[in-house]
C-alpha cells in the first residue's frame, strides 16, 4: 500500500528526479493553463459570452468576493496566490475521480511546499503593509514573553495545513483502497463519491485558512486603515 | 520519509509558475474582460440617463409648442366666429333690403293695377248704370234720364252760393260755358239747360257742347278755371275707397304670409 505518489520515481540523475508528483503536478499545470487559455483566447466583453467564459468568471469573481469577504483588501492583490492555491487543489482532487490519477495533494511533500508558500507569504504581505518593525513587533504584543508562543504558533499552524490537507486526501485513498479489498462493490464508489466532496472542501478549507493567515498578518495595518477612513 | 525535501521545493516552484500563469492567462484576461464590460454597462446606463435627459428635455419643448399651438388655434377660431358672425349679419341686412325692395315693387305693382282697375270699373259701371237707369227711368217713370239729369243740375245750380254765382258768371261772359257729358244732348235738353243756366246766373251766355264716351254719367260745366260738374262719380268715390280698402287688406295678409 502507497500512501503518497512520491515513491514513484520516472526519472533520476544525481538529486535530480522525477517522481509521480511532480509529473501529475506538471500535467495539472499544463491542464489548468491549457483550459485557461483556449478560454480566454477567445475573449468577449460584449454579446453573448462563452460557457468557458462564463464558467471562468463566475469562479474568479467568487473567488474575488470571498477575499474581499475575508477581509483583504484589495481582493485583486491577493487573488493570483489564494485562486491559484484553491483552484489547484481543487482540480487535483477532483481528477481523482479518474481511475489510476494519483492526486499530488495526496503527497506530504505538495503539501508542505503549499504551506510553506503560504508560511512565506505570510510574513512578506506583512511587511509589505506594515513594514519590517511593525511586523516584528507583532511577534511580542501583548508582551516579550510571548514570543516564543507566537513562533511556534506559526510554525504549527503550517504544520497543521500541511498535515491537514495531505491527511484528507491520501486517507480519501487509504479508505478507498481498504474497503475495496474488504467490500470490493458499491462502498468503495460511495467512498469515492465522498472523496469528491471533501476534496472540494479541503481546497476551499486550505484556501481560507491561507487568506485567514494573511489577513491576520495585515490585520492591524488595516486595522489602522479601517480607523482612519472612519 | 513521507517528506521528499527536493519535491517539496520542487513543488514549490512549480505552485510560484502556476500562479505566475494562471495570473497571465486566467486572472488577468477574465478580470479585465468583467471591468470592460462593467465599464460598457455604466457608459449605456449613463449614455441612457443622458438620452432620457434628453427625451424630457424634448418632451416639455414639444408640450410647451403644442400649448401653443392650441392656443393660437384657439384665438384663430374665435376671429373666424366672430368674422362668420359679420358676415351673416351683413348677408341678412343685405336680404332685408332686397326683400323690402321686392315688396314695394310689388305694392306699386299692386297700386298700379288697382289704379287701371278702377278707371276700367268706373267706366263699365257707368255704362252700365246709364243704360239701367236710362232704361228703369224709361221703364218706370217714363222720362228719359237725360231730362232728369239735367233737371237735377239745374236745380244745383241755383243752389250755388252767390258769391259762386257770380264768379261763374263773371267768367261766362268772357269765354262762354263748356258742356260735356258722356252723351249728345238732344236739342231740346240744351234749351233746357239753358234756361236753366241763364236762370242761375242772372243773364244769357254761350253754351258749347262736348260729348266724351269715356266720361263718367253726369254733366260737367267748365267756366275759365271753374268746374262745375253732377254725376255718378262721386257715388263712384265711395265705391272706389271700399275697393282700396279691400285692395289694402290683400296686399297686407300676403305682405304677412311673405316675411
Amino acid at each position: 500500500m502507497e500512501i503518497t505518489p512520491d515513491i514513484f520515481i520516472y526519472w533520476q540523475w544525481h538529486g535530480l528526479k522525477i517522481n509521480a508528483t511532480i509529473a501529475i503536478t506538471w500535467l495539472n499545470m499544463l491542464l489548468l493553463v491549457l483550459g485557461a487559455w483556449l478560454v480566454t483566447r477567445r475573449m468577449r466583453s460584449n454579446g453573448r459570452l462563452s460557457r468557458g467564459q462564463n464558467l471562468l468568471e463566475v469562479l474568479v469573481s467568487g473567488m474575488e468576493q470571498q477575499i474581499h469577504d475575508m477581509g483583504l483588501a484589495p481582493p485583486r492583490e491577493f487573488l493570483p496566490f489564494l485562486g491559484s492555491l484553491f483552484v489547484f487543489v481543487l482540480f487535483s482532487n477532483l481528477l481523482t475521480v479518474i481511475p489510476g490519477y494519483m492526486a499530488p495533494t495526496g503527497s506530504l511533500s505538495t503539501t508542505t511546499a503549499l504551506a510553506l508558500c503560504v508560511f512565506l507569504s505570510v510574513p512578506l504581505w506583512g511587511i509589505q503593509r506594515r513594514g519590517l518593525a511593525g511586523y516584528l513587533r507583532m511577534y511580542i504584543e501583548p508582551s516579550a514573553f510571548m514570543l516564543p508562543f507566537n513562533i511556534m504558533g506559526e510554525v504549527s499552524r503550517t504544520l497543521a495545513l500541511a498535515v491537514r490537507l495531505f491527511g484528507n486526501i491520501m486517507s480519501g485513498s487509504m479508505i478507498a483502497g481498504i474497503l475495496l479489498s474488504i467490500a470490493p462493490l458499491f462502498f468503495p464508489v460511495l467512498m469515492q463519491l465522498l472523496g469528491l466532496i471533501v476534496g472540494v472542501i479541503q481546497a476551499y478549507i486550505f484556501a481560507v485558512l491561507a487568506a485567514v493567515y494573511i489577513a491576520a498578518g495585515a490585520q492591524m495595518e488595516q486595522q489602522r486603515e479601517t480607523g482612519a477612513e472612519s | 520519509m513521507l517528506i521528499d525535501w527536493f519535491t517539496v521545493a520542487a513543488q514549490t516552484v512549480n505552485f510560484l509558475i502556476l500562479v505566475a500563469l494562471l495570473k497571465r492567462f486566467l486572472y488577468g484576461p477574465i478580470l479585465s474582460a468583467m471591468d470592460r464590460r462593467e465599464q460598457r454597462l455604466v457608459d449605456s446606463f449613463a449614455e441612457a440617463e443622458s438620452k432620457l435627459g434628453e427625451a424630457h428635455q424634448l418632451e416639455e419643448r414639444y408640450r410647451g409648442l403644442l400649448q401653443e399651438l392650441e392656443e393660437a388655434r384657439g384665438v384663430r377660431l374665435r376671429q373666424l366666429e366672430e368674422d362668420v358672425e359679420e358676415q351673416r349679419r351683413k348677408l341678412i341686412a343685405i336680404a332685408k333690403e332686397e326683400a323690402s325692395e321686392v315688396r314695394q315693387a310689388w305694392a306699386t305693382t299692386i297700386r298700379a293695377e288697382r289704379a287701371a282697375f278702377f278707371t276700367e270699373l268706373k267706366k263699365r259701371v257707368g255704362g252700365e248704370m246709364l243704360k239701367i237707369a236710362r232704361k228703369s227711368l224709361g221703364d218706370l217713370a217714363n222720362a228719359e234720364l237725360e231730362q232728369l239729369m239735367v233737371a237735377r243740375f239745374n236745380e244745383r245750380l241755383v243752389q250755388l252760393d252767390s258769391d259762386e254765382r257770380e264768379k261763374v258768371a263773371l267768367a261766362a261772359c268772357d269765354s262762354g260755358v263748356l258742356v260735356r257729358s258722356p252723351f249728345a244732348l238732344p236739342e231740346g235738353l240744351r234749351q233746357h239747360l239753358a234756361d236753366g243756366v241763364r236762370h242761375a246766373l242772372g243773364q244769357s251766355v254761350a253754351l258749347h257742347y262736348q260729348d266724351h264716351a269715356e266720361m263718367p254719367l253726369g254733366i260737367e260745366l267748365t267756366v275759365g278755371g271753374l268746374k262745375l260738374s253732377w254725376g255718378v262719380d262721386s257715388y263712384f268715390e265711395q265705391l272706389e275707397q271700399d275697393v282700396a280698402a279691400l285692395y289694402d287688406g290683400q296686399a297686407m295678409i300676403s305682405s304677412q304670409e311673405r316675411p
